[in-house]
């Protein structure tokens, strides 16, 4: 996981502003409390005056935090998943809707034994995560990483307001949506 | 008392036969700066690992909102609050052992006579003695001796000091003053009355008739700066 120096932060290297932002912001408050840490522990004077300026990366970490805090909710982000890494799990809450920008996700659904089962793969331009929103429950199955994925992240409100106003792509949802219980349900059987 | 109490205690030397007491605003305040900055940065850890990837996501934000935001907050104020209060210990002025050793050591000798070590052996600000007596009263006087102190650490890493040091200003009278007068003992003497405003204009130094503040092992020493960081 921690392979690289980008590795550690990923934020920093790709991802959207926000990511960034908040990156930036880790890195600013992280090593203040390290120097923080440090200079309490050894009592060294010159960390302990290292303090002061420290103030300073900790307020302008603070204020990053909050301009992400402010507008990471009410727009789209793109999020990288590594292969491998859940997206979401089966029974969580959740109503974010997501659509593949890059990489290849499966679907896993969780048998009564507590087995799981690979019922499909979705690839670049295909949603998920609609159906809890929509039917406003749980999430239905598990996504995993399959390959590094780049996904689109919508919040709620944001899906809800192109479902409503988009007639056409209100159809291709409840098209997809309608296909997708048939299948669980099939399975389920 | 626990192990941990006695590595984080603020150094305030005990009187003889006194236990080691913990428990002060220092001693918590550099807890407290302790724990709030492992917490930042295992909260950090824990949304790089967890959330990596998805870190503007709804659950993650609670966890960066401990970590980058209500965490250090507090920080700011605690860590603020531990650094200028340890800032005011004997320890911290005798950290700059090339100057001060040979005042500390004065200060912490029994059988010296000087009024640095007696106000040291009569216990008036156990800990903080040199703070007490170099800095003015109140946060004017803490700001005010932090930044004297900060010149002269800068004076030090940039190597721009001359030899021999030199007291950047005389000690004020105000600064014994600021204790002593209307002190019964202070006021006994008809002379401090009599004299009051030459002294307190700083025209008759307290010095001229007191004994020295410290007693130095070498003359050449003693030409260190007076200020207190």
């Amino acid at each position: 996981m921690f392979g690289g120096g980008w590795k550690v932060l990923p934020g920093l290297r790709t991802g959207d502003w926000r990511s960034k932002l908040i990156a930036l912001s880790q890195i600013a408050i992280g090593c203040a409390a390290l120097l923080s840490l440090l200079a309490m522990l050894t009592r060294d004077p010159l960390l302990l005056l290292g303090f002061g300026p420290a103030q300073v990366l900790i307020l302008l970490g603070v204020v990053l935090f909050v301009v992400v805090a402010i507008f990471a909710q009410r727009t789209m982000v793109l999020e990288e998943v590594d292969p491998g890494e859940m997206i979401f799990q089966e029974g969580d809450p959740g109503r974010h809707v997501y659509v593949i920008k890059s990489g290849t996700v499966e679907v896993l659904m969780r048998h009564p034994d507590g087995s799981q089962e690979v019922i499909r793969r979705l690839g670049p331009g295909e949603p998920f995560g609609e159906m809890a929103l929509l039917r406003n429950a749980p999430r239905s199955a598990t996504i995993r990483a399959v390959t590094e994925v780049q996904v689109f992240k919508m919040s709620p409100s944001n899906f809800l307001a192109l479902y409503t106003n988009l007639p056409g792509l209100r159809e291709n949802f409840n098209t997809i949506m309608e296909s997708r219980l048939r299948e669980l349900e099939v399975r389920k059987l | 008392m626990f192990l941990w109490q006695v590595a984080f205690a603020a150094e305030v030397i005990p009187a003889e036969g006194e236990a080691l007491k913990w428990g002060t605003a220092l001693d918590w305040a550099i807890t407290l700066t302790l724990v709030l900055s492992a917490l930042i940065l295992a909260c950090i850890l824990v949304s790089l690992i967890v959330y990596r990837g998805r870190q503007t996501e709804g659950t993650a934000l609670w966890l960066h909102l401990l970590s980058l935001g209500i965490f250090p907050l507090l920080l700011l104020a605690v860590g603020n609050f531990a650094v200028l209060e340890y800032a005011k210990e004997v320890r911290f002025c005798g950290s700059c052992h090339r100057t001060m050793k040979v005042y500390i050591d004065d200060l912490h000798n029994p059988k010296s006579q000087s009024l640095a070590a007696l106000h040291l052996q009569h216990r008036v600000a156990p800990g903080g003695e040199c703070y007490t007596c170099h800095a003015n009263y109140g946060v004017h006087g803490t700001f005010e001796a932090k930044l004297t102190g900060l010149r002269d650490v800068y004076t030090y890493m940039t190597k721009t000091y001359h030899l021999p040091l030199k007291m950047r200003a005389p000690f004020e009278n105000l600064l014994c003053l600021k204790c002593h007068d209307g002190a019964k003992r202070y006021i006994a003497l008809e002379v401090h009355l009599k004299l009051a405003t030459v002294i307190k204009d700083g025209k008759l130094p307290c010095a001229s008739c007191h004994r020295r503040a410290h007693d130095l092992p070498k003359p050449a020493e003693a030409t260190s700066p007076g200020g207190v960081g």
